[in-house]
């Protein structure tokens, strides 16, 4: 095994799960800032690119899935999960493509979960202040998802579509089965807090992207806020089936 | 028997009929979907056949003009069964997503397994074909 004395990772086997769709870019930069901890292994989901993304990330030394066709963010990212669990992964991680996420806090992300405090910890950049500026209508449809979930919830949060997170082996499971396909991050918060696991929020730095384009455009925003909470409330409605 | 609509309707509607049973017979169309539309070609065969059948209907539900009856019933229908269709096309489409993922799971074991047994060289499951 490759593993290396490490205090935090020693056997445990820990997935970084990075969807990827038209990233060559930003890629090989992302690949190797986790590529820096030892003991933690690298997955990118090519969720079929039309660009370079699929061998970049190999030769940059990752693990790659590449769908037969492009699935959408949740479906890209449910593969991960669905690896994680067929490979008996303990801890997976969420990390961007973009560069907008830095692998050098994937430590503290990993930590609470790796020493059992929690299921699963969220890398949110608003719980201090930190460098990251959003766009006024994106702010917007942060705090309305913010006051809806907490809401819901009964947790505050603050970042509740950041999609840096980290999870343990039991939501791993779980997502494997019940992962939103579209604008997932939101939807998976309410699904995981209904069915009695634990979340903790911990701040976190961003970066504005590197390169490429933002999926969120106005129009699709509109869409994405309508349906994720459309979404929210119909978990409400549903039975409990973390059994399912 | 008259050359007239009901004629035409019953002779059309039968029609519909054959057509329907043809597809299931070519295995164009599943059993199972093939029911629904057998009752109605049944049904509209019933009303072209029995000449106020549709004129009794429509004043037991108070309805003035029976052709409206037709035209809310073709309705009602169509979107109780677009809805049927929607239930079935989102149904496809978590299996699809499923499918996709599971496929890209396993060539990547594939390729894993490649390398191991021939030191990189990718033997026979050529991924990248274009379909």
């Amino acid at each position: 095994m490759k593993y290396q004395d490490n205090a935090v990772t020693k056997n445990k086997k820990i997935l970084v799960i990075i969807p990827a769709y038209n990233e060559e870019r930003s890629l090989p930069g992302v690949i190797a800032g986790v590529r820096k901890f030892p003991g933690i292994d690298v997955l990118v989901v090519n969720d079929g690119s039309r660009d370079a993304t699929s061998a970049v990330a190999m030769k940059a030394g990752a693990n790659v899935i590449d769908l037969p066709f492009n699935l959408g963010i949740g479906g890209a990212v449910q593969t991960g999960y669905l690896y994680a669990f067929k490979n008996g992964y303990a801890v997976a991680v969420q990390v961007d493509a973009d560069g907008q996420h830095n692998p050098e806090e994937l430590l503290k992300i990993i930590t609470p979960v790796l020493r059992g405090e929690v299921d699963m910890v969220l890398g949110s950049r608003f719980v201090e202040t930190t460098s990251y500026k959003a766009s006024f209508a994106r702010r917007m449809g942060i705090l309305v998802f913010s006051a809806v979930v907490s809401l819901i919830t009964g947790q505050t949060f603050k970042d509740t579509t950041s999609g840096y997170r980290a999870v343990n082996r039991r939501v791993i499971e779980f997502f494997a089965d019940n992962y939103p396909t579209d604008y997932p991050e939101v939807e998976a918060l309410v699904l995981l807090k209904k069915n009695g696991f634990t979340i903790k929020e911990i701040p976190v730095t961003m970066a504005p992207r590197e390169h490429g384009e933002s999926s969120i455009t106005p129009l699709r925003s509109i869409y994405y806020m309508v349906k994720v909470l459309l979404a929210v409330f119909m978990n409400l409605l549903r039975a409990h089936k973390k059994e399912a | 028997m008259k050359l007239d609509i009901f004629f035409f309707s019953a002779l059309f509607s039968f029609l519909f009929l054959v057509v329907v049973l043809e597809f299931v017979r070519s295995k164009r169309l599943k059993e199972q979907y093939s029911l629904l539309w057998i009752f109605i070609s049944a049904l509209m065969i019933i009303f072209a056949l029995w000449r106020d059948l549709l004129e009794r209907v429509a004043s037991w539900l108070g309805i003035v003009y029976a052709p409206s009856l037709l035209f809310i019933a073709g309705i009602l229908f169509s979107f109780a069964l677009i809805l049927h269709y929607s239930v079935i096309i989102s149904k496809l489409h978590t299996q699809n997503v499923r499918l996709a993922q599971e496929l890209g799971i396993l060539n990547k074991k594939i390729e894993d397994l490649n390398k191991r047994l021939n030191g990189g060289k990718m033997v026979e499951n050529d991924t990248a074909d274009p379909v």
